[in-house]
């Protein structure tokens, strides 16, 4: 299987007369899974908007596979702050619509993936009545219902119960071989006995931290 | 250089001021139906002349923003909007005074007239745009609808000028109902202007410059 | 250009479900352009001029408010609900948005002018012997085209900027003048049954509907970039 490759090299972003991200520099590739950890207003959720390809970077390169990122760079997985769901729409409507999106949403590969984050006996609820942790589930399952090759998750476990968790974990796990996935948490213990690399936003900076077990 | 009262340049700028009114009030000669009312005439069409100069100004300093996103690039959109707003105002406040003498009414549904004033609304929903905050997504939404307006303008225009036309037509192929010593003081009128206008957008491009500086300034004495 | 449709189309599915499924809002601006039309033929016939002359200028201002209070939603619901950045990654192209969008926009225009024109039919008497429908309809659909296509170009800068409702009606009414020229100009004719001479007129609402359905496709990246 082809490895994907995800470089930042010097990576700048200016919002205003703010200078967000001075010098990012890292790589990563396919089967990394990588704890993003800095401070508030560090640039943490800039930076992944960026990778995402939702906005334009102010300069330095950044490159998926050798190529400059943009919105359709690769298929992304975005898991953020918001659940990022249709409140009118039932849990099943959301999934769907979004895999049809995608092109990748039969009816099947729906069922699979509500059965994996537990919403299947919720799927004719409207996303509205879901409470916050399960809203937050069906935004996993739509982070993956694209067969993304980069997933960006921030701050997933929040909201999360201990099985939520638990499945978030199996999802890192059982991902890993077909993705990068990038992980903004300020929480290591959730990742347990999950191997990973740790990066530090530092004053617009990036600092490699230590390794995770593994 | 010299700033402020005793530039050289804003010294000379109203040096010609000057002599654009002379030869406007003295040179160019009486109309003969529309007697001295018609002096007006000079400082409405050069003023709606730097409007429309200054759109054109907007498009292109957006088509530039959006290109480099320099903050320079949205200076000069924004200056020059502010700048043609002024002189489109001229040219609305003027024109009642001409036109209420000689068409007998303050106002008509004229397509220029129309145009004008639809111009002007675009400008001042542009600086509406533009203003409260100089947060950078404005500058880049401001940027997108200032190309709109400039696309907007000949729809508007020819919508108009099918509907209707009695405005006195200065410019056509046979040339203009005008003495050429009426031409000639058009002409300067109009470079004078235009001059002016660049004057100003020099200043205010500075100042914004300046603008942006300060904050910075504070930005790093705060942070 | 196939899946570029494809796409457009389960948006556009998408955003009429959800507004049939709480139309509370739909409702509202049903109401809301049913009164405007009674409050302008009320008014207009309290000064004894409530004649067929008044009839196209009354449908088009009707129409233009409706349509700011029904095309404000399009991009400004998105931006609340935070789905803009998941619906942009999952198309994976800004102009699909702008066209589904588009789409959603006309046709939810196009049921309520259903409903408000009979109504403004009935208030203000037109003689229907001498219409030209047909021309009558083109008018209303082109209208109502160029409307939707500026509307939502419009509505993509105004529902980024967080407090900014206001701005969308002052940005696009100057931008929708030769719209509102041509619309009311082959109204006008179509309800005297005179064709012939405002054919150009339906023509510049169609350059007009074509520039501002092509614009978006150049300038729509930059519009939700952020």
């Amino acid at each position: 299987m082809v490895k994907d490759v995800l470089e930042l090299r010097g990576l700048q972003k200016k919002i205003g007369l703010k200078q967000i991200l001075k010098d990012v520099s890292f790589q990563s590739s396919t089967g990394d899974l990588v704890a993003i950890t800095g401070v508030n207003g560090a640039g943490k959720t800039t930076l992944f908007r960026i990778l995402a390809g939702l906005m334009p970077k102010s300069g330095g390169q950044a490159l998926w596979n050798g190529e400059n990122l943009e919105l359709n760079h690769c298929r992304v997985g975005f898991i953020a702050h918001r659940p990022m769901l249709y409140g009118s729409l039932s849990v099943q409507e959301n999934l769907a619509f979004f895999g049809q999106l995608y092109e990748t949403g039969s009816p099947e590969r729906v069922q699979e993936l509500l059965e994996l984050v537990g919403l299947w006996l919720y799927r004719l609820e409207p996303a509205s009545v879901l409470s916050r942790g399960m809203q937050q589930r069906l935004a996993l399952a739509r982070a993956l219902v694209g067969n993304p090759s980069l997933i960006l998750y921030d701050e997933p476990f929040t909201s999360l119960d201990l099985g939520g968790r638990d499945i978030l974990r199996q999802v890192f796990a059982e991902y890993r071989p077909r993705t990068i996935q990038l992980v903004i948490s300020h929480e290591l213990e959730h990742f347990q006995d999950l191997a990973y690399k740790e990066i530090r936003l530092e004053e617009g900076r990036a600092v490699q931290g230590g390794n995770g077990r593994g | 250089m010299k700033q402020g009262l005793k530039s050289p340049v804003f010294l000379g700028l109203t040096a010609i001021m000057l002599i654009n009114i002379c030869v406007i009030v003295f040179y160019a000669p009486v109309e003969r139906t529309m007697g001295i009312v018609q002096k007006v005439f000079y400082f409405h069409v050069a003023s709606a002349w730097v409007g429309l100069l200054a759109l054109t100004v907007v498009f292109a300093a957006s088509i530039l923003y959006l290109w480099k996103r320099t903050e320079r690039a949205n200076d000069l959109a924004l200056a020059s909007a502010e700048i043609g707003t002024v002189f489109i105002s001229c040219t609305l406040l003027t024109g009642p005074l001409w036109a209420y003498p000689i068409w007998n009414t303050w106002w008509t549904w004229d397509p220029r007239l129309t145009t004008t004033l639809v111009l002007w609304f675009m400008y001042v929903a542009y600086i509406a745009l533009q203003g409260g905050g100089a947060a950078e997504a404005r500058k880049r939404l401001a940027a997108v609808y200032g190309i709109i307006c400039f696309v907007n303008v000949p729809l508007v225009f020819f919508s108009t000028r099918w509907w209707r036309s009695i405005h006195p037509v200065v410019v056509t192929g046979e040339g203009m109902g005008l003495t050429s010593e009426m031409k000639a003081a058009m002409f300067l009128s109009v470079g004078v202007f235009s001059l002016l206008y660049l004057h100003l957008l020099r200043l205010r491009i500075k100042s914004l410059a300046l603008q942006q500086r300060v904050k910075g300034l504070k930005a790093e004495l705060f942070s | 250009m196939g899946r570029f449709w494809r796409k457009v189309f389960v948006i556009y599915w998408k955003d009429l479900r959800e507004e049939f499924r709480s139309a509370d809002h739909l409702l509202a601006t049903l109401v809301f352009g049913t009164m405007l039309v009674f409050v302008i033929s009320f008014a207009l016939e309290l000064v004894e001029i409530g004649s067929a002359q008044v009839f196209p200028a009354v449908l088009w201002v009707s129409v233009f408010f409706m349509a700011v209070l029904a095309l404000q939603r399009s991009f400004a619901k998105e931006q609340e609900d935070g789905t803009l950045d998941a619906l942009l990654l999952a198309s994976g192209d800004r102009s699909v948005l702008f066209y589904a969008k588009f789409l959603s926009s006309l046709t939810m225009l196009l049921l309520l002018e259903a409903i408000v024109v009979p109504l403004l039919w009935i208030f203000i008497e037109v003689e229907t012997a001498k219409v030209t429908f047909w021309f009558f309809l083109a008018a209303l659909l082109l209208g109502s085209w160029g409307l939707a296509a500026a509307g939502t170009l419009l509505n993509g800068i105004t529902a980024q900027l967080p407090g900014a409702r206001l701005l969308f009606p002052i940005l696009t009414f100057p931008i929708l003048i030769p719209l509102l020229i041509g619309a009311i100009l082959c109204t006008q004719r179509a309800l005297a049954g005179e064709v012939a001479p405002v054919l150009g007129w339906l023509y510049l609402l169609m350059i007009f509907d074509l520039v501002f359905t092509v614009l978006p496709l150049v300038l729509f990246d930059y519009v939700l970039e952020g």
